[in-house]
């Protein structure tokens, strides 16, 4: 899947994937959008983390600001760090869309929010999708295109048909 | 007389097979759902060790863990973490394991078994 000609009309996308191919799927992504500006939201993954597997797997850092989610649940960390904005916890919605702005306002091209499943475990879904729309409207404000994840399942699916009816497209990655 | 273990996580599945096989392996299991839960039956238990979630509603982890004193606790975590931040995890104090999700439920009974004996 070529995702920049998967975006060049419909801006804002859900991806869908299992969550066997999870990993595989968003390097994948992320490999194409290596020369772009990407803030990428993290939920699942520290900032450490992310860095560490990207440079194993020789994607390049350099022009994505990580917004991470979850670091600050588990340990003392500061508000940023080069290339981080640090955000209290997932349950600090309003902190994470400013952050969020925050990066797009300065031009970025893509969002990428990794990943809505995980956001999940903290909230119901009618914020979650609340979120989204905050989100998706900053995006469009700022030109940017964004991707969401969420992985497959069962318990998922009312989240995904109602964040299905906010986006410009829902792409099963799988198929 | 047996050992107290305290699993917190919000997961039913991962409390039920943890206090399964712990309790097979001769440890007296406390569950709780969630930080709070944790700290409201701390008031009552104190374990030798608590097998603790990173990700669960409620309460930040960071918040629920320095009100724990003197016992050991060992992160569950399905958030994946660089080496170096594990690493200076267990430098805190009361953290004495990184146990990343998915585990071997094999696996975690004898890492239960090296922090606090049989």
């Amino acid at each position: 899947m070529d995702i920049q000609k998967e975006l060049s009309d419909d801006h804002i996308a859900l991806l869908l994937v299992s969550a066997s191919d999870y990993d595989d799927s968003f390097l994948h992504v992320m490999r194409q959008l290596s020369k772009k500006s990407v803030c990428y939201v993290t939920l699942s993954k520290t900032f450490e983390s992310m860095k560490d597997l990207f440079e194993k797997k020789k994607i390049s850092t350099e022009k994505i600001v990580f917004i991470d989610a979850i670091s600050k649940t588990f340990r003392k960390m500061p508000d940023q760090t080069n290339g981080c904005y640090f955000v209290s916890s997932p349950n600090s919605l309003t902190e994470l869309e400013i952050a969020v702005l925050k990066v797009l306002r300065h031009g970025f091209e893509y969002l990428v929010f990794d990943s809505l499943s995980a956001l999940l475990v903290y909230q119901k879904n009618a914020p979650v999708v609340k979120l989204v729309y905050a989100l998706t409207s900053n995006a469009r404000k700022n030109n940017a295109r964004a991707l969401f994840y969420a992985v497959k399942s069962p318990e998922h699916a009312q989240m995904v048909a109602e964040v299905g009816t906010i986006v410009d497209k829902v792409i099963d990655l799988d198929k | 007389m047996a050992k107290t273990i305290m699993i917190v996580d919000d997961e039913p599945d991962i409390r039920e097979s943890v206090k399964m096989v712990l309790e097979k392996n001769g440890y007296k299991v406390v569950a709780a759902v969630n930080g709070d839960d944790c700290l409201e039956k701390l008031k009552k238990t104190k374990p030798a060790l608590i097998l603790m979630d990173i990700m669960m509603p409620g309460t930040p982890v960071r918040d629920v863990v320095p009100k724990i004193k003197d016992i050991k606790i060992a992160y569950l975590s399905v958030v994946r973490t660089g080496e170096a931040e594990r690493e200076a995890l267990l430098k805190e104090k009361n953290i004495v394991d990184f146990i990343q999700k998915p585990f071997d439920i094999t696996d975690l009974a004898k890492r239960v078994k090296k922090i606090v004996g049989a």
